[in-house]
Order: structure tokens, then C-alpha cells, then sequence
């Protein structure tokens, strides 16, 4: 059984944990970190809670990483972590790192799984914003894309 | 007694969730507004088509335009009340694939003259269903008044004028069929009957929020998962139609037209949002 390449935390994302696994033929690393950030829309956030389906998270998760190798065949590693839980700003929500031989299609595979992950993996967002409210937020305008 | 009607035969809209002209859309071998028809014809005196200003349909019934463009159902009930105003008007949607003559005969029979209209309740949420009702000429001004107000809404214009509500004989009768996954429902539903099952339902994302805690086990005659999530989405009030939610049984993905078994365990999964 091949390692897993996509994992559901509730800790901290450490990127250094994941960075010190690549492999000596790869001359180029891209990572991506998704942040939280302190608004939206206009308004003031002052955290973030992420909810994930146990199960089908996981599991699809893997699948776009699976998919991602099939697609990039030049990439030779390929990891990505959520976070679910409570987030505080500027906390590492998702953790993408693609290496491979050159950077052309590590940059590639990167811009693509993290794109997958936001479309394909059950994970949702409530927003909490400084007025007390919280909305769940996030994919109103990419509805026609799943 | 029977009360005499008139019918107008509402398939003037185009349907933006079918993707389709939802009157041509088929059931066993007929198209829906002909069935529609059909069902309807023994019932009145003169069935008559409801269509758009200007807009053409193949038919055999006579037509009723509407006065305006794009008024809504309501237009088409006042262009028939324009055209004939001394008439009851039976106004029914094209939409009703298990529309049938037991249904029709109870409207017509308990049809209360004093009233300016007759409708069946609706059977998940018991408000009046006004595109299969009875509406009287003491209906014509109102109707008027409330198109002149700018105001659409069938069920608003039903319920404002305090009409006789009367139960469902056959409960599925005015189920509509907006979408593909609903007419599967139904057509499902009429072929095997309503069979009781019991099903938890685990909700996610914003529709966690529109719903009890826990999950709880659900008692349900739905067939197919897009039934099940159109009665709970009417009973519990939830904010998302079918289209942008995922449905998932015992965790893994599936489509609305699954056939719902006993003892599922059925996540509704809204639009997804991580990264």
C-alpha cells in the first residue's frame, strides 16, 4: 500500500515536518500554504472553524492527489494536509508540496491539486467576524464548477 | 354536485431546471402537457392551453395568451378570466406527472360555491396549492388588483382569498416534477408504491446549522434520495435546493435518482469550501 498522500488534522500545520521528506532528485519545490486571513468581503474575520466529512474527506482528498500523479507524470512527490477545527488568523488551514525534477510542473501540479482539493473534498468554513455574526462561507460563486 | 369549470392548462413558462420545456418532457410515452391533458379533459367543459404572449406551441387544445409578457401562472388565470369571465376556472400546472381523476373529482365535488376558490392542502407543509385549484369569477377582481400591485405569487394570491382547503385523496397527486430527479421520484413512487423506511441523516456545512444537533433517525416514504431531500428541505425549511447539495449514502458519493434503502445512513452535503 503506497503511503498516504492526503491527511485531515486537527493540529498545527508544520511545513518543515513534510518539507524534510523530499527526495534528492527533485531540483524543484513548490509549497502552497492556504492562510487564514483577517476579512472577507469587506468585513472583519476573527477566526475560522473548518468542518470536514470524516470519511469521504479523506478518501477523496487521496483520490485528487491520486489524480494529480496520473496527470503530472514528471511529479515525483505529492502531499497535502487540511486542518479542520478552530483556526485563528494566520494559521495554515491547507498545506500543499509538489517536487519534482524542474519547476515547470511542480508549479503546475500545485496551482492544480490545490484547486481540486477546494472543488472535490468535503470541507466547509464558518466564518466569525467582528460584529459577532458568523456566516458559512465560501463557494456561493463556483456552484456551476462541481 | 359537480361544479362546471372551465380548465386552463398552465405550460407557458420555459423550465430553467429541466434545461427543458418541462410540458414536452416524456412519461410512458406521453408528454406530459398531453397527459395533463387527458387526465383533465373528463373534468371540464372546454380545456384550453395557458401560453405566453406572442409565443407559439404545437397543440390541438385552444390556446389562452397571456396579456403580458412573462406575467407568471396568475397572468394566464387573468387572461382567461379576460376572456370569459362568467366561469370557474380550474387552473392546473402541466407539471403533475401523478396528477389523477380522484383528485379532480374531490376538488369538483367539495367545491364550495360561497368561496372564490377551492385547493387542496399541501401534503408536506398543509399551505394551499393554488396550480390545481378552483378559482370562481368572485375571484377575477382581486386577481386584478393583485397583478396591479406588481405582486406574482400563485400561492399568495391563493391564500388571500381564503379559500375552501380540502386533503389529498392521493397524497402524491400534486407533487411537481421541476427537475429530472423529481419525476424519477415520483414515477418510482408510482410504480412501487410508498413504502415506509427509517434513515438517519447527517447534515454538513451551513445546512448543520438549519437542523436539530443530533441526527436523528427520520421516518420517510421518499424512494430515492432527491424525494428524501425535498421532504426534509420543506419540513425543516433548509436554504439549499437539490442542485448545489451532494448527496452521500453510508459515506460514499452518490446521485439523487439512488434508490433510498431501509436503514441508510444519508449525508446531505452543501456546496464544499475548504483551502
Amino acid at each position: 500500500m503506497p503511503p498516504t498522500m492526503f491527511s485531515l488534522t486537527t493540529s498545527p500545520i508544520i511545513p518543515s515536518d513534510l518539507l524534510s521528506t523530499i527526495p534528492e532528485s527533485c531540483g524543484g519545490v513548490v509549497t502552497f500554504e492556504g492562510r487564514v486571513r483577517n476579512h472577507h468581503q469587506g468585513r472583519e474575520v476573527l477566526k475560522l472553524e473548518y468542518s470536514a466529512h470524516p470519511v469521504l474527506a479523506e478518501s477523496e482528498g487521496e483520490q485528487v492527489m491520486v489524480d494529480a500523479l496520473a496527470r503530472f507524470p514528471e511529479v515525483t512527490l505529492a502531499r497535502a494536509v487540511h486542518r479542520h477545527g478552530t483556526h485563528n488568523l494566520g494559521d495554515i488551514a491547507v498545506l500543499v508540496i509538489v517536487a519534482s525534477s524542474h519547476r515547470a510542473e511542480a508549479f503546475e501540479a500545485c496551482r492544480w491539486i490545490i484547486d481540486e482539493i477546494k472543488h472535490r473534498v468535503p470541507i466547509w468554513k464558518n466564518e466569525f467576524y467582528r460584529d459577532g455574526t458568523s456566516e458559512w462561507t465560501g463557494c456561493e460563486g463556483c456552484r456551476h464548477a462541481h | 354536485m359537480k361544479t362546471e369549470v372551465n380548465a386552463l392548462i398552465l405550460a407557458g413558462g420555459r423550465s430553467r431546471r429541466m434545461g427543458t420545456d418541462k410540458a414536452s418532457l416524456m412519461l410512458e410515452g406521453q408528454t406530459l402537457l398531453q397527459r395533463t391533458a387527458g387526465v383533465v379533459a373528463p373534468h371540464a367543459s372546454q380545456v384550453y392551453l395557458s401560453v405566453a404572449k406572442g409565443g407559439q406551441r404545437e397543440t390541438s387544445l385552444p390556446v389562452i395568451e397571456d396579456l403580458e409578457t412573462n406575467p407568471g401562472p396568475l397572468g394566464g388565470l387573468q387572461a382567461a378570466f379576460a376572456q370569459q369571465p362568467e366561469k370557474p376556472w380550474l387552473l392546473v400546472a402541466c407539471d403533475l406527472p401523478l396528477l389523477d381523476d380522484m383528485t379532480l373529482d374531490t376538488l369538483l365535488r367539495e367545491n364550495d360555491e360561497r368561496k372564490p376558490a377551492t385547493a387542496f392542502r399541501n401534503r408536506l407543509d398543509g399551505r394551499a396549492e393554488p396550480l390545481c385549484a378552483i378559482y370562481k369569477p368572485s375571484a377575477a377582481n382581486a386577481l386584478n388588483d393583485y397583478l396591479s400591485r406588481n405582486k406574482r405569487c400563485a400561492r399568495g394570491f391563493l391564500e388571500s382569498l381564503e379559500p375552501t382547503l380540502l386533503d389529498l385523496p392521493s397524497p402524491l397527486a400534486l407533487d411537481n416534477a421541476n427537475r429530472p430527479e423529481h419525476l424519477n421520484e415520483l414515477t418510482s413512487l408510482a410504480r412501487d408504491g410508498m413504502r415506509e423506511k427509517t434513515v438517519t441523516i447527517s447534515y454538513y456545512g451551513k445546512l448543520s446549522s438549519e437542523v436539530p444537533a443530533t441526527p436523528e433517525a427520520v421516518t420517510t416514504t421518499a424512494a430515492t434520495l432527491a424525494g428524501l431531500y425535498e421532504e426534509q428541505r420543506l419540513t425543516l425549511g433548509l436554504s439549499l435546493d437539490l442542485d448545489v447539495v451532494k448527496p452521500v449514502i453510508n459515506d460514499a458519493f452518490t446521485d439523487w435518482t439512488t434508490p433510498l434503502p431501509d436503514q441508510a445512513e444519508v449525508a446531505f452535503l452543501p456546496p464544499f469550501a475548504g483551502g
